[in-house]
């Protein structure tokens, strides 16, 4: 491991372990940030505080002259847009529910959206047309005052780049669990896009909450196999213990996924996928599911083919997609 | 929002980016009052802060402060210790401990970030451990992005120098 380049040597340190701290540490500081509301931040005299405040008053002086003086020319050419149902709200933050006194009752993995207010227990990564990463979602909600949230719970998704506005789930609340105010559990309807989506949830018509997430690109799809990478991730590089689905009767133990680059000419690649599960979905089709590697040697349009059917793949350069 | 609201989302934002780039900055997993102490810090001075800036570079900032403050006061502790129990001066360095890295290969690397001068071990860890950009690196450092740049490359020479020294030393008792 010598004379590494810079950019080397900042991979290289991308390796190191990462440390967080443990449940109940997290727990422990969370209590203490809490503690903090009883307590008022420090304030000191801060002259660019000054300095900003001259500058508003100037500005509040100065935009009716220069209004005025400015409407008479161009009345015509003034025009107001609304895209406020398009404007991106707030990411999703994510965050562990934790109960208040004691730090137990942690829920497991993480819960996304707007801490001590709304939050998910969904999926690893959202994508867009599938309907497995959106089958079971559970939501959480806190309110100030303790109050227990009732009633139905509306959530609706706004597509940002579009403004396409769906309905995704509607939820009957019951009592809280770890720690929060009210819980239900249900299903989004399948991201018909992918891009990043604002998510509302409403209670009797008021909104309660709004915060954004991404959708990636849907998975690959090989005819009647679905590879479970999405496509916006598939770059150069190796893939391991990547899934894929096949939906069908009487499927063999092991099949070859291959790889074949028309550009270089060069032979086919194929990849073994050994069959782990079978399980049959509600609506009666039976699947079985397969793990194995993968490795795209380079970026470009790449032929991918499994049990006779096979799809075209554009390959990112590494790094170009996230 | 109020600034304990505020700074409660930040905790769950970075927990992780601070609590990490403080084991590295420490040499120790044992780091959580000196998270729970960036967060208060934050907390005092949350009315100073520019809300248009980064919070996290904001967070490293004080996390850095944090440590570094706790080295200091360890190390006057350490020299009244030292004059009351007449025993050579020991500097007080980062340890390495075992659980923090997996592979020999990185617990040299990190050995050799821990021997390099302050500001060469600075850059290195804000570039590589906390994984900031050039210009919040020199925000943090409170330099230029070029001077980050600069000092960045020679730390990494000076680090490809020790590693290939070791691996000589290495080589010729083994």
């Amino acid at each position: 491991m010598v004379n590494l380049s810079d950019n080397q040597m900042l991979e290289r340190l991308k390796d190191f372990p990462k440390h967080e701290l443990s449940s109940e540490q997290k727990g422990r500081t969370v209590e203490m940030i809490r503690s903090f509301k009883t307590q008022k931040p420090k304030r000191q005299y801060n002259f660019q505080r000054f300095r900003a405040a001259a500058a508003v008053v100037l500005i509040l002086i100065m935009v009716p002259i220069l209004y005025l003086s400015t409407t008479k020319n161009d009345q015509k050419t003034h025009q107001s847009s609304n895209t406020a149902s398009r404007e991106k709200v707030p990411n999703a933050i994510t965050f562990s529910a934790v109960e208040n006194k004691d730090g137990k009752n942690n829920i497991s993995g993480n819960l996304v959206g707007i801490p001590n207010k709304i939050g998910i227990s969904g999926p690893k990564e959202w994508i867009a047309e599938d309907d497995r990463s959106v089958a079971k979602i559970m939501v959480l909600l806190w309110n100030k005052n303790k109050k227990v949230h009732k009633g139905n719970l509306l959530i609706e998704g706004t597509h940002v780049k579009s403004g396409l506005t769906e309905q995704l789930a509607s939820v009957p609340l019951t009592a809280g669990i770890y720690g929060s105010d009210a819980h239900g559990i249900t299903g989004f309807k399948p991201f018909s896009k992918a891009g990043i989506w604002n998510l509302a949830f409403k209670i009797d018509g008021k909104n309660i909450g709004e915060f954004s997430i991404e959708v990636k690109e849907p998975y690959v799809k090989i005819g009647s196999s679905t590879l479970m990478l999405s496509t916006q991730d598939v770059q150069a590089g190796e893939f391991k213990d990547v899934l894929l689905e096949v939906e069908g009767e009487n499927l063999p133990n092991k099949i070859n996924v291959e790889l074949f680059n028309p550009e270089t000419g060069a032979s086919p690649s194929n990849f073994p996928f050994v069959k782990i599960d079978d399980y049959i979905k509600t609506d009666g089709k039976k699947i079985s599911l397969y793990e194995g590697n993968l490795i795209f040697e380079r970026s470009g349009n790449w032929r991918i083919s499994a049990l006779k059917q096979s799809n075209l793949l554009v390959i990112h350069k590494l790094g170009d997609r996230k | 929002m109020e600034a304990s609201e505020q700074i409660e989302q930040w905790f769950y934002k970075y927990e992780k980016d601070i609590t990490n780039y403080l084991v590295y900055y420490t040499g120790s997993r044992d780091v959580e009052d000196m998270v729970q102490e960036t967060f208060l810090r934050a907390f005092k001075g949350f009315n100073h802060f520019r809300h248009n800036s980064n919070h996290k570079t904001w967070l490293i900032s004080i996390a850095r402060n944090t440590a570094a403050d706790s080295f200091r006061k360890k190390g006057i502790l350490q020299k009244i210790k030292t004059r009351l129990l007449e025993q050579p001066e020991m500097r007080i360095q980062p340890r390495t401990e075992d659980s923090i890295l997996w592979k020999n290969d990185l617990a040299e690397l990190y050995k050799s970030i821990n021997q390099l001068k302050p500001n060469y071990r600075d850059v290195v860890l804000l570039r590589g451990i906390a994984e900031l950009s050039s210009e919040e690196t020199a925000e943090v450092l409170g330099w230029t992005a070029n001077k980050v740049n600069v000092t960045f490359f020679r730390a990494c020479k000076k680090l490809n120098e020790n590693l290939k020294g070791s691996e000589e030393f290495g080589q010729s008792i083994g």
